[in-house]
């Protein structure tokens, strides 16, 4: 079922195509990008809040249990390792990309009209306006596709990390009946997600939140997953490269750097006001 | 007698000397049969250490490839582990252990198979 | 494999227990040490999981709450965790093998308590998709 949420969110690609027939100018946006440069009235420390809750957002710990566990569910194999790595090197650079569109398209087109969107539907203006009804019908359903495909992942994904903590049969290849703990726990995750919509919580504060606390959580999951793929009992001879362990020990040593620094950053800059 | 009675207690000699706190405790599989598992588990010795935490990782494990600082730092972390014999041990006290002779002629411990 | 060497708290604690059909049965709580008539050494003869063994190794209030929930499951006046005897297992690797099903063992207590009183009860609780 995952498959289909995740075939329908391809269809946020219509946020590049809209970007292109914005016709932006692609040498300012790309120059931009490569000169990280503080724009007037901000400071350096927000600057820095928000770059590190956009690697919060990409690089979140939910996604090592949800993949990890999926893994097994489909009862992978070494024939596999292929399909991974595709995901890998083409599924998140996709998304990635995804997101630089949608974020290109806000800015060229909200930022010059003062618009500061505080509503995912603020955010598909641009395409509206550039690709009419049915540029925003099918973005749409890409929003439906990623927030309801998010909303099962990360509710899978409580279950998943829960359930393997504590040691009680999980999977969705088993009976309910089979995984009772596993499946209450997944329950509760999308009940409790649920009643916070329905708060007058700020939405946006809430993501806002999880993803700069996640980004300062991050070298919990991913210290014992370098360990691990380097310990032989477990992997065999796919035991990481000498080349693997260097990139990621310099990544690990980046991501304990941003841990430490999120949440003092985020007193300093009063999440980022 | 629980396993988790032995780790995290203190070891002691018979000066009053501390050889520091249980980290974990080595089996070797050589006890009478038991049902279907084979010979059983008999528990060969303590390893100490001074850290209060003892957390390992598996690093003194040939099998483990890297990566390489993480390798150091481990190493480090653990370079004054010993190793207490069980014949060595006199008596068991809530959280602590009672060893003969003097924590200074402790060997180091074996790297496991 | 007479003569392996393990390491206890690095090999055997917290592991995952996987029974005879596959199925998950817990983790590793804590192992009994029993001291042999004969003296000598101590001898590991069974696995001791659930809330009533983990209660011992999280300590204050928590393991105290832990216990009182691992005893209300309990039938009967025993108060003690529940206990795999170590002849039931069969493998030692990444996870502990064991040779009975998991309903046999009395690890499955709150399992068999949340499938009856809650899961048990929703629609669809005994269909499995494909």
């Amino acid at each position: 079922m995952e498959n289909v949420f995740g075939l329908l969110g391809l269809t946020l690609v219509v946020t590049a195509v809209a970007l292109w027939r914005l016709h932006p100018d692609w040498g300012g946006l790309l120059h931009g990008a490569v000169h990280p440069a503080v724009p007037q009235g901000e400071g350096h420390p927000s600057w820095w809040y928000f770059a590190i809750a956009l690697l919060g957002a990409a690089m979140t710990p939910y996604e090592v249990f949800f993949f990890s566990s999926g893994a097994v569910e489909e009862g992978w194999s070494r024939a596999d390792l292929i399909t991974n790595r595709l995901n890998v090197y083409i599924g998140f650079p996709l998304g990635g990309l995804l997101s630089l569109t949608l974020m290109a398209g806000a800015t060229l087109f909200l930022e010059p009209r003062g618009v500061e969107p505080g509503h995912l539907s603020q955010v598909a203006l641009p395409t509206l306006l550039v690709l009419g009804k049915l540029g925003l019908a099918v973005l749409l359903i890409g929003f439906f596709a990623a927030t309801f495909g998010a909303a099962l992942e990360t509710g899978l994904s409580c279950g998943y990390s829960i359930a393997q903590y504590f040691g009680f049969q999980w999977g969705k290849f088993v009976r309910p009946a089979d995984a009772p703990r596993f499946h209450l726990v997944i329950l509760l995750s999308v009940a409790l997600g649920a009643v916070l919509v329905l708060t007058t919580l700020d939405p946006i504060t809430i993501t806002e939140y999880s993803i700069v606390l996640s980004a300062a959580a991050l070298p919990l999951t991913y210290f014992p997953i370098l360990v691990v793929a380097n310990d032989r009992d477990y992997m065999g001879d796919k035991v990481n490269s000498w080349f693997s362990n260097a990139l990621g020990s310099l990544y690990l040593l980046l991501l304990v750097v941003v841990a430490v620094a999120t949440i003092p950053l985020m007193v300093l800059t009063k999440a980022g006001s | 007698m629980r396993l988790t009675e032995l780790l995290g207690a203190e070891v002691v000699d018979q000066a009053g000397q501390s050889a520091g706190r249980v980290h974990d405790v080595r089996l070797v599989q050589d006890g009478p049969l038991m049902g279907g598992f084979g010979a059983g588990l008999r528990l060969d010795g303590l390893i100490v250490g001074r850290r209060a935490v003892g957390a390992r990782l598996g690093y003194e494990r040939r099998q483990m490839h890297g990566p390489l600082l993480v390798k150091l730092l481990a190493g480090w972390l653990h370079h004054d582990g010993r190793f207490v014999p069980w014949d060595r041990v006199r008596a068991i006290e809530p959280d602590r252990i009672h060893i003969s002779g003097s924590t200074a002629d402790l060997p180091r411990p074996r790297a496991p198979q | 494999m007479a003569g392996r060497t393990l390491e206890a708290a690095l090999q055997l604690l917290d592991r995952q227990l996987v029974d005879a059909d596959g199925r998950l049965a817990g983790k590793v709580d804590d192992l009994e040490l029993t001291f042999p008539d004969g003296g000598g050494p101590p001898l590991v003869t069974a696995i001791l999981a659930g809330p009533g063994a983990l209660s011992r190794r999280v300590g204050g209030r928590l393991g105290a709450w832990l216990e009182a929930v691992a005893n209300r499951l309990r039938e009967g006046d025993d108060r003690r965790p529940a206990r795999v005897p170590f002849s039931a297992v069969t493998e030692i690797g990444s996870a502990i093998r064991l040779r009975v099903a998991k309903a046999e063992l009395e690890t499955d207590r709150l399992e068999a308590w949340t499938r009856d009183r809650i899961i048990g009860k929703l629609p669809g609780a005994g269909h499995a998709p494909d």
